[in-house]
């Protein structure tokens, strides 16, 4: 996330009020605020936005180092507990299962690291094609416009409203159950939003003077297209992408609930949702708490800092 | 009008055949061949499936017969599980269950989130205001797979009020569970989409005039505000729609309803092609449909749309 | 007095802290008058009618006093206000592609006027409108009345609006800007119009507008506001011959006018003043030539100079009305250093 701003702040200079700025920037009194610092402080006095900036951070964190921490091997099963996990399995120090042991006896703790590194990846991997393709063909169809931007859009309506989770369960079942193939699947739609919201900004930017200048002095579409309207999509699309990152947590997390997504050994936090459902009436309600716990946090965690960032940085809201 | 619907149809229907062979072209993608694969299917089933598909034939053919026999006659074939049961008995069985707490659900999330949207956004900044956000927020972030074992914890094992699971024809003490499970979420959005459009109406000119021509309140909102507060809300219920139609699935599965989504799930995992197709077909239809009503009702409520 | 407002101030209280839109603002309007409210945007003129009609926005709140045929209208419940609104006093705004509700028929919007106020039923309330609309002059009313607003013309909806102002006959009209989103041409029009209504009606009007053109040839009264606070009034012929506050001074002679070849439009110098940072004395004070010390800080009072007129000025009316500050510079603009 830092790394992120950091870039942001690099970029400010694509925006027309911070060259403004900068040329009446002779008094030393008067100093320039760009947009994007304009923005982070209205981020920073957000509470909500920055607990979950924090939240964020740790869960990353946890998910990132926590198999350090974790006394057992997410495979290993312990065969010690074997039959007893009611009693024998309840979270404790002492024997080094800090979340209690799973169903199988294998160690919950290590086993929501491995989870939660899951989750976040597919959100991460969702963003990541939904910022790239979403953006570029929403700019591209928002920047050509008349017939070519109707077909794009078209295009993009019908995709939307195809039930796509029975499509991605229907080719996990024939292609074969792989993260490969849910990635695919999640990278596949979650671009769709993204395009949307792209094209209505672009159409925006288009009317800009900037823009006409850069037509008038012959400049080409593509060049338009990546050095001007791009830049100026930069907020509106991080914005969008936090948004999105959740529902792609929640998408993997359906299917993998379901032991449609990931497979065993490997698990998500979805699966291991599954696994303390199933366990319920078995009074080993640690197996379901731990998995969603981190599940909800994540999820609360990421919606405060998208809401911090569309506060910030939309300019619509204000 | 007419006209309008005819060029929305015009894009529904092709979409519909795209789904339809874009499937079935996955099925036979598939390594193998949809039929050869490495669990070996009785012999029955093989007969039912070659006397229906015609196996020797060309595959062009035998998606051409699938197509025919899906779009004329709503024949979705023999199930490549069940030796005497065809896709549409498994689909007759099931949807029934589903349609019901669909409905249920979509009319609860539809009333309950538009006047707890409506509440939050009369009295902005009211601890009703605020604790409507609350609520919602918190939803947003619970998707029905968490609903429903929270619930099943809460109503059913802990304070034992409801069944946790089965159907019973429908009797409502079956039902409830599954209504909240697949509803809550997409209320929370529901309520949240119409306070912000609601507030953002308030403040609009047309209504400083209502106010100015001395209209109560209660008239202002109700005739000049709730309508054009709706219209956002009409576009999500597309989503909304696919994302309860997929979330029948899950909620198929934690409460053993017996609707489609079990056996979509139960075929997922036996390779049973013929019902996964048939189901995302259906599924497919009813979502396109759904759009397709969404965008006429929109196009009746605002007259600024031409048609 | 049909409206008497005594002392009101308007605050809102937004994320910044609290905005004094309007600041002791006492007038009078008689019936059948005519007032002009002048300034440019922001100096609180259509605040302090919205204040008047109980239309402020959530965050604001009204001080002070506006009373109606000596009925006090602040703090009257929204019930008690609703009887006022329309009945007694009617409002048409700014922006007349926006101020109808584009999602009901013209004939819905105006009948539920008479249905709710006058009890008539549903026909007759629609037939009232129709001949309403034919006043007017909208052509083939009987059959328009059907349609929605954006099938109007901008010049045709204010036609609407004002045609809806007037079902329940109002004894005063409050005109928020009618005009300044309109064509030229159509703005005639309009004004036309609106003068032929208070022959016909007797309606009183409040015109609120920064066009000083409309104000010259249409209104009895003129008041002068800046920065939420009335800098001078009277009636319009006298305050156009002879101006008594630099601010005034300064309006008219940013005039474009065809009988003078002046060669460049005088303009005042300066920045409208920040609403949220008011001067503890006269708001004019940074942008004003005839600045003397106590400016800043004193706050002028209102007070007759002439019969009919009122002033809010240090300078002394001499030196005003000679058009520049008498035996010392005049004073240049301050500004103000960014934050």
């Amino acid at each position: 996330m830092a790394q992120v701003r950091d870039n942001l702040d690099t970029q400010k200079h694509a925006t027309p009020q911070a060259d403004i700025m900068d040329l009446s920037g002779t008094d030393h009194e008067i100093k320039g605020r760009s947009l994007w610092a304009d923005a982070r402080t209205r981020f920073f006095r957000n509470r909500a936005a920055v607990l979950g900036l924090v939240v964020l951070i740790l869960v990353a964190l946890f998910a990132t180092f926590g198999g350090l921490i974790a006394q057992y091997e997410p495979q290993y099963v312990d065969f010690t507990l074997m039959g007893a996990n009611a009693y024998k399995g309840v979270p404790s120090i002492e024997t080094g299962h800090y979340f209690g042991t799973d169903v199988d006896g294998r160690d919950l703790f290590a086993r929501t690291v491995v989870g939660t590194r899951i989750s976040l990846l597919v959100g991460l991997v969702g963003a990541l094609v939904a910022v790239i393709v979403g953006t570029l063909y929403g700019a591209t169809a928002g920047y050509l416009g008349g017939k070519t931007d109707q077909i794009m859009m078209r295009f993009v309506d019908i995709l939307m409203s195809i039930p796509f989770m029975f499509v991605l369960i229907l080719m996990l079942v024939i292609f074969g159950r792989s993260i490969l193939m849910l990635f695919i699947g999640i990278g596949l739609i979650s671009w769709l939003d993204m395009a949307r919201i792209a094209r209505g900004q672009t159409l925006s930017i288009k009317g800009k003077e900037f823009v006409e200048a850069a037509v008038a002095t012959g400049v080409s579409p593509l060049r338009i297209i990546l050095r001007h309207v791009v830049p100026n999509l930069l907020g509106i699309v991080i914005v969008y992408a936090t948004l999105l990152v959740p529902g792609m947590i929640i998408f993997e997390s359906f299917i993998s609930y379901l032991g449609l997504g990931i497979q065993e050994p490997m698990t998500s936090l979805g699966a291991l949702i599954n696994g303390g459902t199933s366990q319920m009436n078995n009074g080993t309600l640690w197996m379901l708490l731990y998995p969603l716990f981190f599940f909800l946090i994540t999820l609360f965690a990421l919606f405060f800092v998208g809401d911090g960032l569309r506060d910030a940085l939309d300019p619509k809201d204000r | 009008m007419f006209s309008y619907i005819l060029r929305r149809l015009a894009v529904a229907v092709p979409t519909l055949l795209i789904l339809v062979v874009f499937s079935f072209v996955l099925m036979f993608a598939a390594p193998g061949g949809p039929f050869n694969s490495e669990r070996p299917l009785p012999p029955q089933i093989m007969q039912n499936i070659e006397a229906r598909y015609g196996l020797d034939q060309p595959y062009w053919k035998q998606m051409v017969d699938y197509v025919v026999n899906v779009v004329t006659r709503f024949d979705f074939g023999p199930s490549f599980q069940y030796r005497d049961r065809s896709v549409n008995d498994i689909i007759r069985q099931g949807f029934p269950v589903t349609l019901t707490y669909g409905l249920w659900s979509a009319l609860v999330a539809v009333i309950v989130g538009v006047a707890l949207g409506v509440v939050a956004a009369i009295r902005q900044n009211s601890w009703v205001d605020y604790s409507a956000v609350g609520i919602s927020i918190g939803a947003q972030a619970l998707p029905n797979f968490v609903m429903g074992p929270i619930l099943v914890l809460v109503f059913t094992l802990w304070l034992g009020w409801l069944p946790g699971g089965g159907w019973r024809g429908g009797q409502w003490e079956y039902v409830i569970l599954p209504v909240i499970a697949l509803s809550t979420s997409y209320m929370a959005s529901i309520a949240r989409i119409t306070r912000s459009s609601m507030l953002e109406v308030l403040n609009s000119n047309f209504i400083r005039t209502a106010m100015a021509k001395g209209l109560p309140m209660r008239r202002v909102i109700l005739r000049h505000a709730l309508k054009p507060a709706l219209l956002p809300v009409l576009s999500y219920l597309g989503p909304a729609i696919v994302g309860m139609i997929t979330g029948s699935v899950v909620v198929d599965v934690i409460f053993s309803t017996g609707g489609i989504g079990q056996f979509f799930v139960n075929s997922a995992f036996n390779r049973d092609y013929a019902v996964i197709m048939g189901i995302t077909i259906l599924v497919g239809a009813l979502t396109i449909g759904f759009n397709l009503l969404v965008d006429i009702l929109y196009a009746w409520i605002d007259p600024k749309i031409r048609y | 007095m049909l409206l008497e407002i005594d002392n009101l101030g308007v605050t809102f209280t937004t994320g910044d802290g609290e905005v004094n839109a309007v600041n002791g603002v006492s007038f009078g309007i008689d019936r059948q008058e005519t007032l002009a409210i002048v300034g440019e945007s922001g100096s609180g003129k259509s605040q302090t009618a919205f204040a008047a009609m109980g239309l402020l926005a959530k965050n604001g709140r009204a001080t002070g006093s506006v009373k109606y045929q000596g009925k006090e209208l602040l703090g009257l419940t929204p019930r008690q206000l609703n009887k006022i609104r329309a009945e007694e006093i009617a409002m048409i705004f700014q922006d007349p592609m926006t101020s109808l509700n584009p999602y009901l028929r013209v004939s819905d919007q105006m009948a539920e006027v008479l249905t709710l106020h006058k009890g008539l039923s549903k026909k007759a309330a629609v037939d009232e409108s129709v001949k309403m609309l034919d006043a007017v002059r909208i052509p083939d009313a009987r059959n328009r009345v059907n349609m929605y607003p954006h099938e109007f013309s901008g010049g045709m909806r204010q036609r609407v609006m004002i045609a809806m102002a007037l079902l329940c006959r109002p004894n005063l009209l409050i005109a928020d800007e009618p005009t300044t989103a309109l064509d030229v041409t159509v703005q005639a029009q309009i004004m036309k119009l609106l003068g032929e209504i208070r022959q016909e009606f007797g309606t009183a009007i409040i015109l609120i507008t920064h066009d000083l053109g409309i104000v010259a040839e249409f209104c009895d009264r003129t008041l002068v506001m800046y920065g939420g606070q009335i800098m001078e009034d009277g009636p319009t012929d006298g305050l156009f011959a002879a101006p008594a506050h630099p601010y005034t001074l300064g309006l008219l002679s940013a005039v474009p006018r065809l009988d003078r070849d002046d060669v460049d439009l005088a303009t005042i110098a300066g920045e409208p003043p920040d609403m949220s940072r008011l001067p503890k004395g006269c708001p004019f004070t940074p942008r004003c030539a005839f600045r003397l010390e106590q400016c800043p800080t004193v706050r002028p009072p209102l007070d007759p100079f002439e019969p009919g007129r009122r002033r809010a000025c240090h300078a002394p009316l001499e030196e005003v009305r000679s058009g520049a500050p008498q035996g010392r510079p005049p004073a240049k603009p301050l500004v103000e250093a960014q934050p």
